[in-house]
């Protein structure tokens, strides 16, 4: 009989060892996958940070006087108009090739309240779809800028908001 | 009988060891060729490798250049070999190696082949009269650029000369130094290209097959850049010829890059003005940095595309101010922001834009350089260029919104 217990408890002592690897392993892949999506996070925010240069430096876009360009300022008329431009499918594949697929839009935040969609292309997901299954990661960076508005000779506050749509 | 069975097994054991020698000549063979299979198989790969590194480096410079202008920086390279065109670069050999496309939006002045451990990045803005692009400049380190001025060019050579990074491999002569073909020699250089801005009188202006050359340049790849500025030097011709041999003498002549001097001439189009010194002649250096003619037009084309496009946003935003002035109780309208503020009113310069019947300087813009699109010989945007300045300075002075 005590023979008998001893080996009982001697694989009760390797299932919980078993036990025990087994939940090593599962949380190695859970501190993996964590880090790696973290990765992927920081990734596409740098991806972000490097279009949102791209768009402050668009003379479509930007505030200048004298052709000086003012810094983290959209001028309002202008980006009105870039945004009807990279709708127009003669100038859209134009566009794509600048900003890629990706979505930039301004925010008008105070006196006014109003958002102008400047570009957004987004990857065919329908056509993906067939393939694999396939989601795209968007997240976006939000930047203060001031806007001026010609018409009225006024400036108001908004933010840029950019980013890329990254597989 | 016992001596029989000896020579038989004696024969026996020849025909094994002549059987055994056929084995390992065989396995051996085989073995040898898997190793050089792998070998050949590890340095594709490894080629593979490397033209894909390159390719995203230069990928980045391209990327870089639309965000910060008027930088140049020295890079490091492996050692390159890359064949650009109007749309495509290729990096490697042109069969193995690995091609992408430039796009429609990158305008990049660079020699057709880039090669050697060392590379010059450089933008500069183009301006006409607002910013239009950032041009990318990629100049060999290893490319050689010998300026040649004459007496009454010295002056604008200079600048030229001095505008260029100082990491780029340039020098500059005299023209009685050049002429006389001996003191300026080849120096291992991949390319060498030579710029000059001569007087009409100077030899190898009307006829490039006339410069003197020393003989060490032969069958080497070399090209000769003439500049003819216009009077107020923003604008002018340059004249591509390259170094070559003459089929009915068998010599080295300089000869036009294109079959006629005239399909081979082509305009620089700049806008510098004078409170600008440092970032001027962008075009024109797009011309001395570049030796193959398709680029220097296909580049050009692409920038008034570009043109184009912002015009017609800056033109419709002029409209809409316009459109805002008429409007009763209009801050604008109070300020005296009128329609007029936004029209020319110089009749010398109202005479220049006679052609397109609007005293509004930026359609007659807009229609010019869609007619420099399409003949780029006779485009001249300057008249309306310089309404469009004035305009905008009158529109400073009042406290008005300003075109750009």
């Amino acid at each position: 009989m005590p023979k008998k217990n001893l080996i009982k408890n001697k694989l009760i002592t390797k299932s919980r060892k078993a036990q025990m690897k087994m939940m090593e392993n599962v949380a190695v892949m859970i501190i993996f996958f964590m880090l790696l999506s973290l990765d992927i996070e920081k990734y596409v925010q740098q991806q972000a940070v490097k279009l949102a240069k791209v768009v402050a430096a668009l003379p479509e876009v930007r505030c200048s006087e004298e052709n000086v360009p003012v810094q983290d300022c959209f001028d309002l008329l202008r980006v009105e108009e870039t945004a009807l431009k990279t709708k127009d499918l003669n100038t859209q594949r134009y566009y794509f090739e600048i900003l890629g697929y990706s979505r930039v839009a301004i925010e008008e935040k105070y006196p006014g309240n109003g958002i102008i969609e400047v570009y957004d292309n987004q990857p065919n997901l329908a056509q993906a779809a067939s393939i694999e299954e396939i989601t795209f990661n968007y997240i976006p960076i939000y930047i203060p800028i001031t806007l001026f508005n010609a018409t009225t000779n006024q400036y108001s506050f908004g933010v840029l908001e950019v980013g890329t749509y990254d597989k | 009988m016992f001596k029989n069975f000896k020579k038989r097994l004696h024969k026996k054991a020849d025909v094994e060891i002549q059987i055994n020698w056929i084995f390992i000549i065989i396995v051996g063979g085989i073995i040898l060729i898997f190793f050089i299979g792998l070998i050949t198989k590890q340095k594709t790969v490894s080629t593979t490798k490397l033209n894909i590194n390159i390719r995203e480096s230069l990928d980045t410079i391209f990327t870089s250049s639309q965000v910060a202008s008027g930088t140049a920086n020295l890079i490091n390279t492996p050692d390159l070999e890359v064949d650009f065109d109007c749309d495509n670069y290729y990096v490697g050999e042109f069969d193995s190696g690995i091609n992408k496309g430039l796009g429609q939006t990158r305008i990049i002045f660079v020699p057709d082949r880039l090669q050697g451990k060392q590379l010059v990045t450089w933008s500069l803005e183009w301006n006409m009269p607002y910013k239009i692009v950032d041009f990318l400049y990629l100049i060999p380190k290893e490319m050689r650029y010998i300026f040649v001025y004459d007496s009454s060019t010295k002056e604008f050579i200079e600048e030229i000369y001095n505008l260029l990074p100082k990491d780029v491999n340039k020098e500059i002569y005299e023209f009685s130094i050049f002429a006389d073909g001996t003191t300026i020699q080849y120096t291992n250089s991949y390319k060498t290209k030579f710029i000059a801005a001569l007087s009409p009188a100077s030899a190898c202006v009307n006829s490039p097959n006339t410069c003197p050359i020393h003989d060490s340049f032969d069958g080497k790849d070399i090209s000769f850049l003439n500049i003819i500025p216009s009077t107020n030097k923003e604008s002018g011709e340059a004249v591509f010829s390259i170094y070559s041999k003459d089929q009915t003498n068998n010599a080295y002549d300089f000869n036009y890059a294109r079959t006629t001097e005239d399909a081979s001439t082509f305009k620089y189009i700049d806008y510098n003005p004078d409170f600008v010194t440092e970032k001027r002649y962008p075009t024109l250096l797009g011309a001395i940095i570049t030796d193959n003619t398709d680029i220097y037009e296909c580049m050009l084309k692409r920038a008034l595309k570009r043109h184009s496009y912002i015009t017609s946003i800056y033109d419709r935003r002029v409209q809409q101010i316009i459109t805002a002035t008429k409007q009763d109780g209009n801050p604008l309208k109070q300020r005296n922001c009128v329609e007029g503020m936004y029209e020319v009113t110089d009749p010398i310069q109202l005479g220049n834009l006679g052609s397109c019947q609007t005293a509004n300087p930026l359609p007659c813009l807009s229609a010019t350089i869609e007619n420099c699109k399409g003949d780029l010989a006779n485009c001249n945007p300057y008249d309306d260029v310089l309404a469009l300045v004035s305009v905008n300075k009158k529109a400073q002075d009042n406290s008005c919104p300003l075109i750009y």
